[in-house]
């Protein structure tokens, strides 16, 4: 993954926010999804992608669905009714920090020192 | 390009041979390197998958071992949970019960000999079990019934330990409700394991 560390702790929300606007998904149509959608500047790699969706479906986030698709098993991820939930907390956090890191970064002139 | 069955039997071979040996884990496994040498350019499915290992091979034994570890992590988590439900809370209540009730007729230490030898024959019925169906059938060993099997063989160890010891036992109270706690985690774990096991089956349809 580019830049993992600034990502890592993101991913959860990112896997969530696709499942919550495709339905259900599998591993690989997550990878391609996440690199179509940044232009290939994110990369997930299978070892962060399936333990973190291992953990969601664990922590009751997830649902899991397999089905024999083209000669082989596949297992498609969706989010529960308390994963739908908990998609719309963590992307409003996910804002608030975004928002915050903007100030933090990009800082608007504070106009009581201005001369 | 659509890989054909036996080409999806030669991946799952592959994998099993680099140490993927789970069903769960190899199955998503094949199917992600699957989709991967589908995408890849060029017809020829035995270069493309060759080539696809020589690259990715270490990544995907790093990747196993990742599955295997949240698969432990997420068995364990299940069993804690249940361990902090009412209905555990309720056994270990029943279980004290019976113990001091029993203490009427008999003495202390054979009083905690009836529970413990029911909580050995709860712990032991999932285990057997398990070694039962994954000895017939090789194919159905799963992640994360292995790896809480496993891990719940050295917790139950490190439980019993102080229980051998009757010399640090100064306050009966304090022995009959370890002992007590002991059902609990018996019960606790039957649950956890057929819950994970059921999980399975559904899944992966036996």
């Amino acid at each position: 993954m580019k830049n993992s560390q600034l990502y890592k702790g993101s991913l959860n929300t990112i896997i969530m926010k696709l499942l919550e606007e495709n339905g259900r998904m599998y591993g690989y149509e997550i990878t391609q999804k996440v690199k179509l959608i940044t232009k290939g500047e994110l990369n997930i790699t299978e070892g962060a992608l399936y333990p973190a969706l291992h953990k969601l479906e664990a922590d009751g986030l997830l649902d899991v669905e397999v089905e024999k698709v083209d000669n082989r098993m596949r297992k498609y991820y969706k989010l529960t009714e308390s994963g739908e939930k908990e998609t719309v907390n963590r992307l409003n956090e996910l804002e608030e920090f975004i928002k915050n890191m903007q100030s933090l970064v990009n800082p608007s002139p504070n106009p009581d020192l201005q001369f | 390009m659509k890989l054909t069955e036996k080409q999806i039997a030669h991946i799952d071979v592959a994998l099993k041979d680099i140490g993927v040996a789970y069903r769960d884990i190899r199955q998503e496994m094949t199917d992600h390197v699957a989709t991967t040498v589908e995408e890849m350019d060029g017809d020829n499915f035995y270069a493309n998958f060759r080539h696809y290992m020589q690259l990715h091979k270490k990544e995907l034994k790093a990747t196993y071992y990742r599955f295997v570890r949240t698969a432990k992590i997420n068995a364990l988590k299940l069993l804690l949970h249940k361990m902090l439900t009412l209905q555990t809370a309720l056994i270990i209540a029943i279980a004290f019960t019976v113990i001091r009730l029993l203490e009427n007729y008999y003495d202390i230490n054979d009083s905690a000999f009836v529970i413990k030898s029911i909580n050995a024959v709860i712990v032991a019925v999932p285990m057997l079990y398990y070694f039962l169906t994954s000895s017939l059938f090789r194919s159905k060993r799963f992640s994360g019934l292995d790896k809480f099997l496993s891990a719940l063989t050295g917790l139950t160890f490190l439980f019993i330990l102080p229980l051998r010891n009757e010399g640090i036992w100064s306050n009966q109270v304090l022995f009959e409700l370890y002992n007590a706690i002991g059902s609990g985690f018996a019960i606790a774990f039957f649950n956890s394991f057929f819950e994970i096991n059921k999980k399975y089956r559904l899944q992966y349809h036996g």
